[in-house]
């Protein structure tokens, strides 16, 4: 059940989920991503480590697939505010993401809530994305708030 | 051969603090995060031209590069493998090529049939300890020596 807020914007896109992808995880992201985030844990970085330690091939670091989570979502209509910043951000890897997966992902528009601070108002907007691999197996659950303010 | 695992469940108690680690952000490293997004410089994370255009001082490092910055935080304290959830708020904007303090405090442990769980407060600042770029929750679920 959807909360409740003072600001028109389209209803309809809840309970419809958006599908994006396929990505392939290559390792040139998974190199590239580690690099630039000073990741180097061997798990992530050395395929023959992470095979050693029980898997199939080199790791994504368990945040990676975030980078995924970019694809189009719809314009919620929201009739409230002009700037917007990234507000928040949830991760829950559900099982280890290896180079060569091909990872699908389906959104959903989960909540639109408001907070009011010393600022003034600010409208939480929250999509749920649920990753899966080439095998169905829920990889991770990603939640992202984006927030718009007066 | 697997490598042993350099934290157990039983090595950390309730309100334990870890750190805070200093890492840092340079501008190649935000290029090469947007490149790979999708993101592609100049955009207001690179360049301060873009920035300032959306009323920001300077480019900022982006919410999901910050992210999985506290990420490799606690995997390199805990271990790869370990993390089961990150919970994050982003109450700033992050420059680059500044000391960024990530500290972690244990608030939580619990060990049942589901695991060995490990709950933690998380912490990023900046030079004013008390206005804080990041806060948030971890879960990480730890080896148990029993």
């Amino acid at each position: 059940m959807p909360t409740q807020i003072d600001y028109e914007y389209d209803h309809s896109l809840y309970g419809v989920e958006h599908e994006s992808g396929p990505f392939l995880v290559t390792r040139e992201i998974i190199d590239t991503y580690s690099r630039s985030v000073g990741e180097d844990n061997p798990i992530y970085t050395d395929p023959e480590t992470a095979k050693a330690a029980g898997y199939g091939d080199q790791v994504a670091p368990p945040t990676l697939c975030a980078l995924f989570e970019r694809g189009e979502l719809p314009d919620i209509k929201l009739q409230f505010g002009r700037r917007q910043f990234h507000g928040g951000q949830r991760v829950e890897p559900r099982s280890p993401i290896i180079v060569g997966d091909t990872l699908t992902a389906s959104s959903h528009l989960k909540d639109v809530y408001t907070k009011t601070g010393r600022s003034g108002t600010m409208v939480h907007v929250v999509w749920e994305t649920t990753f899966r691999n080439q095998a169905g197996v829920v990889v991770a659950d990603v939640q992202r708030s984006q927030v718009v303010r007066e | 051969m697997t490598e042993p695992a350099k934290l157990y469940f039983e090595d950390v108690e309730l309100g334990d603090e870890i750190g805070p680690a200093i890492i840092s952000v340079s501008d190649d490293q935000v290029v090469d995060f947007c490149s790979l997004w999708g993101n592609p410089a100049p955009n207001r994370f690179t360049d301060q031209e873009q920035a300032e255009k959306v009323g920001l001082a300077e480019p900022i490092v982006p919410g999901i590069m910050s992210m999985a910055l506290v990420s490799r935080v606690l995997t390199d304290w805990a271990g790869a493998g370990t993390l089961a959830d990150l919970d994050l708020v982003f109450r700033g904007t992050i420059p680059h090529n500044q000391p960024l303090h990530v500290g972690i405090l244990i608030s939580d442990t619990a060990q049942d049939e589901s695991g060995n769980r490990v709950q933690c407060d998380i912490t990023m600042t900046g030079p004013v300890p008390d206005r804080p770029y990041i806060i948030g929750t971890a879960l990480l679920n730890l080896p148990s020596r029993s």
